[in-house]
């Protein structure tokens, strides 16, 4: 879809003067549909603000109808549609913005700034933002992934670690005495341990 | 190290020569993380032009500078669509 070159997104508004009934909205709207399908381009979406009031008076009209709609096709296809929407007398004003650039920057902002966080979370040993979010994470950006998954079982090998360490410590203190007791009694089963108890009792 | 030395130096370029202390100006478009100033957007637009109707300047707002030419773009698309008033009496 993105490499599509010609295929661009645009914000199509315009305004409907408040005197015109729904049928005639209805096919204002469909004609406008009719152009832009003729045209090349394809309507995603389109939303219906209804009357609205204006924040200043054009001609005489106080309110008017909004007509918001997302569509896609070639820019060639914009020029034509606004042409014939400046000929309409029930077209007020009408304005067409590409969206597809500022929506795609924005996107890549927004994945950056999480990427950059996910990275963070990952230096500090915390799961990366939301178990949900995760899902679309690894494919974007993998050395973070990369790096979450190793430090992840070695933060957990780094917490096992001392909790055995005490254990075995406290077996080595524990036979420890014992050696030191029985080596007298049963005349030192091991040297090292003999020279260790006389060396003790000296 | 750095601020302990400013404060014996130089005055502070920051705060106004006399009078009120001025409180340090964040964007709130950078606080709220906004990628994308939408016109259509007519309760954030109508924060940032104060009773006359003007766009609001950054030296008052605090707006970051990439910020303040979406919110420029933003109004002036909102007002072409009659959505905000370019002037208001």
């Amino acid at each position: 879809m993105a490499s599509v070159v010609s295929e661009r997104q645009y914000e199509l508004i315009y305004i409907v003067a408040p005197v015109a009934t729904d049928a005639e909205v209805a096919a204002l709207q469909a004609e406008v549909d009719g152009h832009i399908g003729s045209l090349g381009g394809t309507v995603e979406n389109t939303d219906l603000w209804g009357r609205r009031k204006l924040a200043y008076q054009i001609g005489n009209y106080g309110e008017g109808i909004y007509i918001c709609q997302l569509i896609s096709g070639p820019g060639t296809m914009i020029g034509e549609i606004e042409r014939r929407l400046r000929v309409r007398d029930q077209v007020l004003r009408h304005l067409t913005v590409r969206v597809d650039e500022d929506l795609r920057k924005a996107r890549r902002l927004k994945e950056k700034r999480k990427a950059t966080v996910d990275r963070r979370r990952a230096a500090r040993g915390l799961p990366p933002l939301g178990v949900a979010d995760a899902a679309p994470a690894p494919p974007v950006e993998t050395p973070s992934a990369d790096t979450t998954s190793p430090e992840a079982p070695a933060a957990g090998a780094a917490a096992e670690a001392p909790s055995a360490d005490p254990a075995a410590s406290a077996a080595d203190a524990a036979p420890a005495p014992k050696t030191e007791a029985t080596t007298p009694s049963a005349d030192a089963a091991s040297t090292d341990a003999v020279a260790q108890t006389t060396e003790v009792k000296e | 190290m750095r601020g302990a030395g400013a404060s014996r130096g130089k005055p502070k370029t920051d705060r106004p020569k006399r009078g009120m202390f001025r409180r340090k100006r964040v964007c709130r478009f950078c606080v709220d993380k906004v990628e994308f100033i939408d016109y259509k957007e007519v309760r954030l637009l109508i924060a940032s032009i104060p009773e006359r109707g003007k766009i609001q300047p950054r030296r008052l707002s605090g707006t970051c500078a990439r910020h303040q030419r979406k919110l420029q773009t933003a109004i002036k698309r909102a007002r072409q669509l009659a959505l905000i008033p370019y002037v208001t009496d």
